[in-house]
C-alpha cells in the first residue's frame, strides 16, 4: 500500500479500532462489535479460485462466502445469541490475530483505508488441531460523530477450498 | 485392487449392511470406513456419473475448469470445435499434474516438467527435441487420456467407465423433473461466478441423505433460522402434514421433494420466470406444475438428490421483508474415509435483470454455503456422525430408519409425473432406498 503516512494519531487510532473490534469477537460481544459498525457496511469476503498468472483477478467479483450488510450482520449475531445455533453450541474459542496494519487517507472525507493482516483460529470442544484461516483485509473506516465505524471490509482469504467446515463466525 | 482377503471382508460387511438395511437400520460404521472408501472408489465412484461442472463455466474455446471424480483430477475444457471434453489432468510422459490452475482460458497445456503440451482438444502437439531424442514419436497415441463426458441441461457429467449407459439412460425419469428446474429462462441458467469449495470432515453419504430425504431435521436443527425470521414459512409448515412437507418423489436414481403451491405464488421467483417455465416444458409436466397433486394444487421443486453425489436446493430467503428465491446445486465429494469437499454452485437465470440475480446471491449466501445461516448447523451435525461412526462400539449401534415403516404410507394413485409419488416427507423410505442402491452398487462392482 503506497501513498502519504497519515497522521501517527489517526493510524493510532485506527489500530486501536481493529484490535478492539478483534477483542469483542473472541469475547462473543457481538452486539458491541455491532456497534462498530456503520450504517451503511458492505462486507464481503470473495471466493478465490487459483487462475493461470495474468488471468484476471483470483477473488472473485460476483460469489462470495459472505456477502453482507448491516442487517444481515445483525441477523447473524441475533441467531448466534438465540442459543439453537448448534454450529456455535456450546460456543468455540476463536481468535483474531490482527498484523501488519497500513493505514492511507480514504476514498471520502472523513474515511481512511487500513489493510491488515489476519490470522483467524479456532478451537471446537477438546479438539486439538487448530482450525486457522488467513488472510488480508481492506477495510474503509469512516468518522462519524467523533468515532469510527467500519463502512467496508473484503476479506481476501488465502485459501480456494476452505480448510474449516464452516464459517459461523467473522472475520 | 483391493487383496482377495480385504474384498471378502467387504463382501461380509455389504451383506451384513444390506441385512441391516432390509430391517430398517442403518450401520453406523458406514460413515467412517476406510475399507469402505476404497470400495466406494474403485466399484461405485469409478463406473457411475459424477457431477463436474455446468457450462457456462466454460463458455468459450479454451475455457477450463479442472474438478475431480474422487482422487483423480480431470481436466474439463472446449475445444476449438465448441465441444467439451475431460481428460484425466496429467502428463502422459512422466505423470505429472498438467493444469495447476482450477480456472481458467489456454491455448495449449504445457507441462512444467519436460514441456510436453497438448491441445484444446487433448492431443499432444509439442515434444521439445522429439525429432533428435524419439526418432519419430507417436503423437496420436500419447495424447490426453479422455475421460466420457456427456451433458443434459446445461449439466455436464463425467464417467470413467467406457461401459456404462448413457448420460441420459442414467437420468431416466429424473429428467422430467430436472427439467422444472433448468427450464425457467429462455436463456437457460448459468452459474454466479465460481462454486465454493470447503471441507467438512464427514462422509459424503450423509450429506446426500440430508438432502435425499430429511424434511425431519429442519424444525430441530434449523430451529434458529425460524426464531430469526430467515425462512419464508413457519416450523408449523415444516412439521409431518405442514404445507412445506407434502410431497417426495423417488424416480429412477433420484429423490425429488416438492411442496403445493397456490395459484399465483412460485417461492417468491417473478410471474415471467413461472410463465417461461410453462412454456418451455411439456402438456405433462404443466399439468402437474399447475394441478397435478391429486389435490388439484399445483407444484413447486424445491429440493432434488441424483444418485450418488448431486444434490440441488431451490428455497428462498426472507431479508428485509423481502422474499427473494436461490438455486444451489451441490457435489458432495468424497475425499477419504470420513471427509468430503462441497462444492456448491449458485444457479439463476441467465436472462434475469441483474437486481433479481443480486438478491438471489445475497439469500444464497446467508443461508448456504459455508457462512450459510442454515447450512452452518448442518455441518455440525453431520462431522459428528462421521466422529462417532469411528468408535469401536458405536460403529456397531444400527441407527433407527423405520419412520414410517409402519404408517402405511401409499403411493399417490393419481399422480401426473413419472415414478412414484408419496403424499409425505416424514419417512425413511428414500433414504433406506439410497443406501441399498449404494449396497448394491458396491457388491455389484466385485462381480464386474
Amino acid at each position: 500500500m503506497s501513498g502519504e503516512l497519515v497522521d501517527w494519531q489517526i493510524e493510532r487510532a485506527v489500530t486501536a479500532f481493529l484490535f478492539l473490534e478483534a477483542e469483542l469477537q473472541d469475547d462473543r460481544a457481538f452486539d458491541a462489535w455491532l456497534e462498530l459498525l456503520d450504517p451503511e457496511l458492505r462486507y464481503v469476503v470473495p471466493v478465490r479460485t487459483t487462475r493461470p498468472e495474468g488471468q484476471g483477478p483470483e477473488l472473485s467479483d460476483v460469489m462470495f462466502h459472505f456477502d453482507e450488510t448491516k442487517a444481515t450482520l445483525t441477523m447473524r449475531v441475533d441467531r448466534l445469541k438465540s442459543g439453537d445455533a448448534w454450529a456455535e453450541v456450546p460456543p468455540s474459542r476463536t481468535r483474531h490475530f490482527v498484523t501488519n496494519v497500513r493505514v492511507a487517507a480514504g476514498p471520502a472525507p472523513d474515511t481512511v483505508a487500513a489493510r491488515s493482516n489476519l490470522l483467524f483460529t479456532r478451537v471446537r470442544g477438546d479438539e486439538t488441531v487448530l482450525q486457522t484461516l488467513t488472510a488480508e483485509r481492506r477495510d474503509v473506516l469512516r468518522r462519524a460523530d467523533g468515532s469510527w465505524r467500519l463502512l467496508e471490509r473484503v476479506v481476501r482469504l488465502d485459501a480456494t477450498t476452505l480448510p474449516v467446515y464452516n464459517l459461523a463466525f467473522f472475520l | 485392487m483391493l487383496s482377495a482377503g480385504r474384498q471378502d471382508l467387504a463382501a461380509a460387511r455389504l451383506a451384513e449392511a444390506a441385512e441391516l438395511l432390509d430391517g430398517g437400520y442403518v450401520p453406523s460404521w458406514i460413515y467412517h470406513d476406510p475399507l469402505l472408501f476404497e470400495l466406494e472408489k474403485e466399484r461405485l465412484f469409478g463406473h457411475t456419473w459424477v457431477f463436474l461442472a455446468h457450462e457456462t463455466e466454460l463458455p468459450e474455446p479454451g475455457d477450463f475448469v479442472v474438478r475431480s471424480i474422487v482422487d483423480d483430477s480431470v481436466l474439463l475444457v472446449r475445444g476449438n470445435d465448441g465441444e467439451a471434453r475431460a481428460f484425466l489432468n496429467q502428463c502422459r510422459h512422466r505423470g505429472s499434474r498438467l493444469c495447476q490452475a482450477e480456472v481458467g482460458r489456454a491455448k495449449n497445456f504445457t507441462c512444467i516438467y519436460h514441456a510436453w503440451s497438448y491441445n484444446r482438444e487433448g492431443k499432444l502437439v509439442g515434444v521439445p527435441y522429439d525429432k533428435v531424442i524419439y526418432k519419430g514419436i507417436d503423437r496420436d497415441t500419447l495424447g490426453l487420456v479422455p475421460v466420457r463426458v456427456e451433458s443434459c441441461e446445461g449439466l455436464i457429467f463425467g464417467c470413467l467407465d467406457d461401459a456404462a449407459p448413457p448420460l441420459d439412460e442414467y437420468l431416466g425419469d429424473f429428467r422430467f423433473y430436472l427439467e422444472l428446474v433448468t427450464r425457467r429462462s429462455a436463456a437457460g441458467m448459468e452459474v454466479v461466478g465460481v462454486p465454493q469449495r470447503w471441507i467438512v470432515e464427514a462422509d459424503w453419504k450423509i450429506a446426500s441423505e440430508n438432502l435425499v430425504g430429511d424434511a425431519y431435521h429442519t424444525p430441530f436443527s434449523h430451529k434458529s433460522t425460524f426464531d430469526v425470521g430467515l425462512l419464508p414459512f413457519s416450523s408449523a409448515d415444516a412439521r409431518p402434514g405442514g404445507s412445506k412437507t407434502g410431497l417426495h418423489v423417488q424416480a429412477g436414481l433420484a429423490d425429488v421433494a416438492m411442496i403445493y403451491r397456490r395459484p399465483g405464488t412460485f417461492m417468491g421467483y417473478p410471474p415471467e420466470v413461472v410463465e417461461t417455465l410453462r412454456s418451455r416444458i411439456g402438456d405433462r409436466q404443466r399439468a402437474l406444475l399447475d394441478h397435478g397433486t391429486g389435490t388439484g394444487d399445483g407444484v413447486f421443486l424445491n429440493r432434488f438428490h441424483l444418485f450418488p453425489n448431486l444434490s440441488c436446493l431451490n428455497v428462498a430467503a426472507v431479508i428485509d421483508d423481502r422474499l427473494d428465491p436461490y438455486c444451489s446445486i451441490r457435489l458432495w465429494q468424497p475425499r477419504g474415509p470420513g471427509v468430503m469437499e462441497i462444492y456448491s454452485w449458485l444457479l439463476v437465470e441467465r436472462d434475469a435483470p441483474q437486481e433479481f440475480k443480486d438478491a438471489s446471491r445475497r439469500a444464497y449466501i446467508v443461508s448456504f454455503g459455508p457462512s450459510g445461516m442454515l447450512e452452518q448447523d448442518d455441518m455440525e451435525n453431520w462431522r459428528t456422525i462421521s466422529a462417532t461412526a469411528q468408535g469401536t462400539a458405536s460403529g456397531a449401534v444400527p441407527q433407527y430408519a423405520r419412520m414410517g415403516a409402519e404408517n402405511d404410507i401409499v403411493p399417490i394413485a393419481d399422480w401426473g409425473g413419472p415414478g412414484t409419488a408419496y403424499p409425505t416427507q416424514y419417512f425413511d423410505l428414500p433414504t433406506v432406498t439410497f443406501l441399498k442402491r449404494w449396497v448394491e452398487h458396491l457388491q455389484k462392482g466385485a462381480a464386474a
